[in-house]
């Protein structure tokens, strides 16, 4: 069942467009998160959602109701059964946590065990009369998380919820709050630019791109299979390499790559576009001798877990840089020549490629 | 709470205006109606008395009035006016800038107690000062006369937006200058005063409406101003046509100055670039000028508080108070407090919606109440006060003229300005982004209003009433008009005493208004600093 609907949402502050005709849905129970750079209008959209503006054309709908039609129908935001999480928490300063907590309840319950719940609920137990300037970062954005969560609201927006946060702090929280949304059984809808956030935090990913949604799609199918390039590159890292299409694969420079499922067969000999991950990239070494067609490393980062190496394939119809990704240490040095292969199926998009609509 | 995160977080993306500064077109959202309706109730009382004004204006018509307006008497109290008001406020903005700078910005021993004792002369009410002037050298009085003690009553009101500026400023302007290769004056007038220029501008300003407005001051050293002239007409025989003239006249003086320092101020720009990351300056060496400099403190301090407080304590002493009628100062006292507290109330609930329709929903409405602000700003006290009487007298058949609801209505107009400044910069500084939370968790316009917006302007809105307190308190002319008869405030009793040179029966009062006016002040002060809603506000 589908909690959220918004059809071909437009919103432009003075002469300047935010959002050009966005549409979304958000099954109930789902967590949703929307990924896009600075200036995608990702919160722009959050605040109609969440009825602090208005749209200048287009229609919201909330658990099959109409809260957002110009002209016909408007549900202000107090009666949208939403919990608002913004960017920096913004607990009220001058009321303790189980206050922030109990606002948004009716007088009679503010007492009640509700707060206490929610309060254990984020493992703030004992901190309940603390004032906000008195928590960490963290704990602040737990207590804007039970304080959303407190009226059972239906639909809970998230507004950068992490990024106000240390780094080091981040992965727990990101944790805690998906704990607690799954434990309320809400639906909530996450906009972030952080594409980690997102394909590690929700079920589904929106991208948004110019003021539309550009590929609406599990986080899985969005990196395996990104709508476009840009798509692509936003995502993850991208090797984009060019190509020419054989039916259901691709002849590149690192040989011929099967397209993954559910390409649509394209014309064989048109030139293409073919995204390859860093990871499906192998390296192997090659005897110097033999080494006038191989690669060459040009640079090397260590991340612990894994690296990430600079090669210069040296062929004229590759990219000057190919991006992999290899597990663990690496046993190369800088200037090494490498044979680089291709592991598992790859994307493909006719070259010059036109920029596809939502892709349903 | 989260600057130093959100330093780190560089990247964290901006795609709103700032919360507070909605977007300049598209569906505005509407106003509440409660609010919209307070808020013209509020702005159709401040324009009360210049309607009031014109309305009797046009009631001479302009053939009675123009052979009070053009006579030699306006072009004497023209040339008063004007000039004394050019030179008080030309000395006040160099004395109030230097003892900013030497203050805020050099190794002046005692720093700290100078900031203090510097700016107490503003809680002395100027007609007092002027009284401790005269008591002790009644020979003083004319141009010279008010000129010295003027300047030693208001120029705190430049020092003090001034250092508060020169606080904010970003020294390492400055040191970037000085690196530059300029010397210590000239980086001063190339950077500095370019900083702190809209502070010394506003008070600048601040010093010339007080002059315009002043009245007892000037009655006690005999130097005749178009307000001294103005009383003289309304108390002989009420000579309505003149004073409404002679009004009008004032009325646009004011107004002059109000577009001039508009005009002088022009855009706003900001006063750094870059981080907000607040650095203490060091504080320049003095070397051998420091002795002259703290000399010419303590004539300073010697001269604008010691001169009216000794003259209080003296002639307390020794003024043969001993028939010091203790009955009446209670009663003057408990009339004073309690016309204090009424216009402070009056005029805080009165900022209140104004404040938060301006700052959440600026449209055309608030900006007309932002005019009508203006427009009160031009008013002085006694052009207010006897509108109102006029108009009482004339249409109301005497309704509420001199009754207690008129007078503290007449103080809540007058002083209305200063509560708007204090209650709406606490509005604007509570992100609005909290109160779209709370409507977000299911609670209603005024609810949220009620719970988050007016806490946390708590602290703005006691200032408010504090200022406006002090302000009532003090307040001489407009209650010399309006006073209920037979009630006595320790102005007017004081002011009765002093007019009979009874000065010791006269100094009890002034020093009891004083204190009255200085203890709130104080208790709130660091009442404020206490509240934990500072914490935020200031990040």
């Amino acid at each position: 069942m589908t909690w959220l609907e918004i059809n071909d949402l437009h919103k432009a502050f003075g002469r300047s467009p935010v959002l050009a005709g966005v549409g979304l849905t958000v099954p109930t129970g789902s967590l949703t998160a929307i990924l896009g750079s600075s200036g995608a209008g990702k919160t722009t959209l959050l605040r109609l959602i969440a009825g602090f503006e208005r749209a200048d054309r287009g229609t919201i709908s909330l658990g099959g109701l109409m809260v957002d039609a110009p002209d016909s129908a408007w549900v202000a935001s107090e009666r949208r059964r939403i919990g608002y999480v913004p960017q920096e928490g913004s607990l009220f300063p001058h009321l303790t946590v189980a206050k922030n907590i109990g606002f948004g309840l009716p007088r009679a319950a503010r007492g009640g065990g509700r707060i206490d719940e929610l309060i254990e609920l984020i493992g703030m137990q004992g901190l309940d009369g603390r004032y906000p300037h008195q928590l960490s970062g963290g704990q602040q954005q737990r207590v804007a998380l039970a304080r959303a969560l407190a009226t059972r609201p239906q639909l809970v927006l998230l507004d950068e919820p992490f990024s106000s946060l240390d780094p080091s702090l981040r992965a727990g929280v990101r944790a805690d709050v998906k704990r607690l949304l799954r434990s309320a059984g809400a639906t909530a809808l996450l906009v972030t630019h952080d594409q980690d956030e997102a394909l590690s935090l929700a079920d589904r990913v929106a991208v948004i791109r110019d003021g539309r949604v550009c590929q609406l799609d599990t986080p899985q199918q969005l990196y395996d299979a990104p709508a476009d390039t840009e798509v692509a590159g936003f995502v993850g890292e991208a090797n984009l390499v060019p190509g020419v299409f054989l039916g259901r694969s691709v002849r590149t420079a690192f040989g011929d790559l099967a397209c993954g499922c559910g390409a649509r067969p394209e014309r064989a000999g048109a030139d293409a576009v073919v995204l390859i991950r860093p990871e499906q990239i192998k390296l192997c070494p090659v005897d110097p001798a033999a080494a006038s067609r191989a690669g060459r490393i040009v640079d090397l980062e260590y991340h612990g877990h894994d690296s990430v190496v600079r090669v210069q394939p040296g062929r004229e119809d590759a990219p000057s840089v190919i991006l992999a990704r290899v597990l663990g240490q690496v046993s190369y040095e800088l200037g090494s020549p490498v044979e680089l292969t291709v592991e598992g199926p790859v994307v493909a998009w006719r070259a010059e490629p036109v920029r596809s609509a939502a892709k349903p | 709470m989260s600057t130093t995160a959100a330093g780190e977080l560089g990247s964290a993306p901006q795609l709103l205006p700032p919360a507070g500064r909605p977007p300049a077109a598209g569906r505005r959202r509407p106003s509440p109606p409660v609010l919209l309706a307070g808020a013209v109730l509020v702005g159709l009382l401040l324009l009360l008395p210049l309607a009031f004004l014109i309305l009797e204006a046009v009631q001479y018509g302009f053939s009675a009035l123009r052979p009070l307006l053009f006579r030699s008497l306006t072009a004497t109290l023209l040339w008063n006016t004007v000039s004394l008001t050019v030179v008080v406020t030309a000395l006040c903005a160099v004395i109030g800038t230097v003892a900013a700078w030497f203050v805020e910005r050099t190794e002046l021993p005692g720093r700290r107690f100078w900031a203090v004792l510097v700016v107490v002369p503003v809680g002395i009410p100027d007609f007092v000062t002027s009284f401790g002037w005269k008591s002790i050298f009644p020979s003083l009085g004319g141009f010279g006369g008010a000129t010295l003690v003027m300047t030693l009553a208001v120029y705190p009101l430049v020092y003090l937006p001034v250092a508060a500026s020169l606080r904010n400023a970003d020294p390492a302007q400055e040191e970037v200058a000085r690196s530059l290769g300029l010397g210590r004056l000239r980086a001063f007038l190339r950077v500095t005063l370019p900083q702190i220029r809209v502070a010394l501008l506003g008070g600048c300003l601040l010093v010339g409406l007080v002059m315009l407005a002043e009245y007892g001051a000037f009655e006690i050293l005999g130097f005749r101003t178009f307000t001294t002239e103005i009383y003289t007409e309304f108390l002989s025989g009420f000579n309505a046509p003149a004073a409404c003239a002679l009004s009008l006249v004032l009325v646009v003086l004011s107004l002059f100055l109000l577009t001039g320092e508009g005009l002088a101020r022009g855009r706003g720009r900001p006063s750094r670039t870059g981080a907000l990351a607040a650095r203490i300056p060091r504080p320049y060496r003095l070397g051998r000028s420091r002795l002259p400099v703290l000399a010419g403190f303590l004539a300073l301090v010697g001269l604008a508080l010691g001169v009216p407080v000794g003259a209080i304590v003296y002639w307390i002493l020794h003024g043969g108070s001993s028939t010091l009628p203790s009955a009446s100062i209670v009663s003057a006292a408990a009339h004073t407090v309690f016309y204090g507290i009424g216009a402070g109330l009056l005029a805080t609930l009165a900022a209140l919606p104004v404040a938060i329709l301006s700052v959440r929903y600026p449209g055309r409405v608030s900006l007309i109440l932002e005019r009508s602000n203006y427009l009160v700003l031009a008013m002085p006290g006694l052009v207010i006060a006897l509108a109102l009487t006029y108009f009482t007298e004339r249409y109301a058949a005497g309704f509420l003229y001199q009754s207690s609801t008129m007078l503290i209505v007449a103080y809540a107009i007058m002083f209305f300005p200063l509560a708007l400044v204090a209650v709406r910069t606490s509005v604007a500084q509570a992100p609005a982004s909290l109160e779209e939370v709370g409507r977000s968790l299911g609670r209603s316009r005024l609810e949220v209003l009620w719970r988050l917006t007016v806490p946390l302007a708590a602290p703005g809105l006691a200032a408010a009433f504090s200022l406006v307190f002090l302000e009532a308190v003090t307040e001489l002319t407009a209650t010399l008009v309006l006073i209920p008869t037979g009630a006595h405030t320790l102005a007017t009793q004081f002011w009765s005493f002093q007019t009979n040179i009874s000065y010791g029966q006269a100094a009890p009062y002034a020093g009891l208004m004083i204190l009255i006016a200085a203890v709130p002040s104080y208790v709130l002060g660091r009442w404020f600093d206490r509240l934990p809603s500072r914490a935020i506000v200031s990040g």
